[in-house]
């Protein structure tokens, strides 16, 4: 008898996952360097917001009051934040780059730049003395996970406290992937696959530029994963205190992360109420009976006992309204977001848009994907509302619906939110960029995956199909790198 | 029809992998050229290439190894079909050309600026060149033409250049363009970039540790693909 040979390392899952993760790692610290400080969207407040929160709790020195004007956004200067962040950002060219590509920072013939002495031996305040700072309100994890950093290396540098931060959200995008291979197993996806699925996400270009600048979205995408596999692991297994537990702590740190994991516990109260139903064995008229019951108990609690701040904040319900309906409200609105133009827009911040959202993937490689999406959508119906089931290596459908409605609940609470905002002010304020429904990437791309594989049917043809994907990824990561964020920022 | 992927079929997806490496790496290091950066430009509007008029700017180099001009060009999706842009570099009176290059409706132009390659010249420091740019339209009635950026901020103020098509010279204006030079060598081009990169940085992310970084990237990206896809 011939003996069973053990699989060579590079073989071995684990080996092959902890390479993505790597490699992932690896290319978001790279990322995290070519991004000039400072050159992510909003990244001065978030970096400021960070420093709010490592600031000592009594406040011991004197605090100006202002009245509230706005800042000029062409202006750090005007911005109350701490000195140091003022003056770095001013030593960096940061008002002449954002926005503007044709400017870079300012470089001397070393490896130290002109004004870098400046800021490294800096004695500026750290700490904000004008008020109202302008700080990112609201959700405090994040910028509390950070300060952390910011506090343990206090004797260090603007820009190693910085960088730092950018740090710890690559090691919060690395989780993110991890989460995603342990999804993909879960839902039936072979080893091999769930493997290719894997990377394939990790060298989505948005997704690693994400994960490579100072910002809360990080957070609230890992959030958004670890709910989906907690969500998936209550779909396969049933309902039990570790998948409770998983669920509940990414709704709460989600919650207290960003406003949009509101969804989450939307979507986790039908999830408990399918759990429930698939474990009783009731009738569906007798389930759909308590189910009405407890959302109305549900809803009256939430009014009852959610804050009225929090309530008023997510519905900007004390905001007067510029139109004389909501029926006009809307139809301004669907004018202003629904279309080609605004779906490209987002479309293309979702691939990529990187910096200050002033380097962007070319139009046609959008439009590409925008095709390739269309007709992964078109396998994924095929697939829904076939009753027989011809592809056994992709998914039960109940995992899909589940994805497809966590898609759809995000997608109604950022247009919601933005229609709101809208509501109040007659202008896109907050608008639709397409990182904004990244937290869902990994239903997403397994969604894409899967309508590929219901037209491809073939469990050889799909993973041909996958290895294909993951090379145009990483072709895509390449270019962005090479063609574009390199020569925005450095040539 | 069944068709067997048999392992060989694996290799295709990586040739198609490393073609696409070597055009975007070919395209980098014929690219990799360093602009000026000791100056921003405060964009003011721009200058339209009328069809059979001439864009021209006299400026000094500031170092040796002059091989590149990027130009903010924009509305290049305007150039029809058969239309050609002409850039050419003349010595300071724009008058003995020193090298010419153009594109056409189906050139691939970066998002960024259009890069305007040239042989290096290696004594270019403070000599004075001049750019020419001109749009050989089809229609001369062509209205929505190719555009140059143009700044007309303060520090530009010794700054001019002509559009013929637009009726002469302009004052205190200059067209958002920055020369830009190479290296002896290919070598000393990614030392260069590795400088320009750990700038501002700290110093874990500079110079040694940076390309460290950048090569354990690479590496485990490759490794990566090809074990993913080949096994």
């Amino acid at each position: 008898m011939e003996a069973i040979q053990p699989r060579p390392f590079y073989k071995k899952p684990v080996f092959i996952l902890s390479l993505i993760i790597a490699a992932f790692f690896l290319r978001g610290v790279f990322l995290a360097v070519l991004f000039p400080i400072f050159q992510g969207p909003d990244e001065q407040t978030h970096y400021a917001t960070v420093q709010y929160f490592a600031e000592s709790k009594n406040k011991n020195w004197p605090i100006k009051k202002t009245t509230n004007n706005p800042p000029d956004g062409d202006n750090i200067f005007t911005y109350n934040y701490s000195e140091e962040i003022k003056k770095t950002a001013a030593a960096t060219n940061f008002d002449n780059i954002k926005f503007q590509k044709n400017n870079t920072p300012f470089f001397s013939n070393n490896f130290d730049g002109p004004e870098e002495n400046e800021i490294k031996n800096n004695q500026w305040k750290r700490y904000i003395d004008v008020y109202p700072p302008n700080t990112s309100g609201g959700s405090p994890s994040y910028y509390s996970l950070a300060s952390v950093i910011e506090k343990i290396f206090s004797g260090q540098s603007v820009l190693f406290r910085f960088f730092s931060v950018r740090i710890f959200s690559v090691f919060l995008g690395s989780f993110v992937i991890f989460l995603l291979y342990l999804i993909s197993k879960k839902i039936g996806f072979s080893e091999k696959n769930s493997l290719l699925i894997t990377s394939i996400v990790a060298f989505q270009p948005m997704f690693s530029f994400m994960s490579s600048i100072v910002n809360p979205d990080i957070l609230l995408f890992f959030c958004f994963t670890l709910f989906i596999f907690g969500a998936v692991s209550l779909l396969k297994d049933g309902i039990t205190w570790k998948n409770t537990a998983i669920l509940l702590f990414s709704i709460i740190l989600g919650m207290l992360t960003k406003g949009p994991a509101i969804v989450l516990a939307v979507v986790a109260f039908f999830l408990f109420a399918y759990a429930i139903y698939r474990r009783l064995k009731i009738s569906i008229s007798l389930f759909f009976l308590y189910f009405l019951i407890f959302s109305l108990i549900a809803l009256i609690l939430v009014f009852n006992l959610a804050p009225t701040q929090y309530l008023s904040g997510i519905t900007r319900s004390d905001s007067p309204s510029k139109f004389s309906s909501i029926a006009v409200s809307l139809g301004h609105y669907f004018n202003k977001t629904i279309g080609i133009s605004p779906f490209s827009r987002t479309a293309g911040s979702y691939w990529g848009n990187f910096g200050w959202l002033d380097t962007k993937i070319s139009g046609q490689i959008i439009d590409l994907i925008f095709i390739i999406e269309i007709v992964a959508v078109i396998g994924l119906l095929f697939y829904l509302f076939k009753k027989r089931k011809e592809a056994d290596f992709l998914p039960e459908k109940k995992y899909l619906f589940l994805f497809i409605g966590l898609i759809i609940a995000l997608q109604l609470a950022i247009r919601f939110y933005d229609w709101r905002v809208f509501d109040s002010s007659a202008k896109i304020l907050i608008g639709t960029p397409g990182r904004y429904f990244m937290p869902n990437i990994a239903a997403h791309f397994i969604l894409l995956a899967v309508g590929f594989g219901a037209i491809l049917r073939k469990k050889e043809y799909f993973e041909m199909f996958l290895r294909l994907t993951l090379i145009l990824m990483v072709v895509l990561q390449f270019y962005s790198i090479f063609s574009l964020i390199i020569p925005r920022y450095y040539l | 029809m069944n068709i067997k992927l048999e392992k060989n079929y694996r290799f295709i997806p990586i040739a198609i992998f490393f073609v696409f490496l070597v055009i975007i790496f070919y395209v980098f290091s014929r690219d990799l050229s360093f602009p000026e950066s000791d100056y921003n430009f405060k964009t003011g509007g721009e200058t339209k290439l009328y069809s059979g008029g001439q864009v021209t700017q006299v400026f000094s180099a500031q170092r040796n190894n002059l091989n590149q001009i990027k130009i903010a060009l924009r509305n290049g999706e305007s150039i029809g079909s058969g239309d050609e842009v002409l850039f050419q570099l003349a010595d300071a009176d724009c008058q003995e050309i020193i090298a010419t290059n153009k594109i056409t409706r189906f050139s691939i132009i970066s998002r960024i600026a259009y890069k305007f390659n040239f042989k290096a010249m290696p004594d270019s420091q403070n000599k004075s060149y001049c750019l020419m740019v001109s749009y050989l339209a089809k229609n001369p009635a062509q209205k929505n033409v190719p555009e140059i950026l143009i700044s007309k901020d303060p520090q530009f103020e010794a700054r001019s250049y002509t559009n013929t098509g637009k009726g002469g010279e302009f004052k205190g204006r200059t067209l958002v363009m920055r020369p830009a030079y190479g290296n002896d060598n290919f070598f000393q081009d990614l030392t260069e970039l590795d400088k320009r990169i750990s700038q501002y940085k700290p110093w874990f992310f500079k110079g040694f540790y940076l390309a460290a970084i950048f090569t354990l990237f690479l590496i485990s990206s490759l490794v990566l693909v090809l074990i993913l896809v080949l096994i």
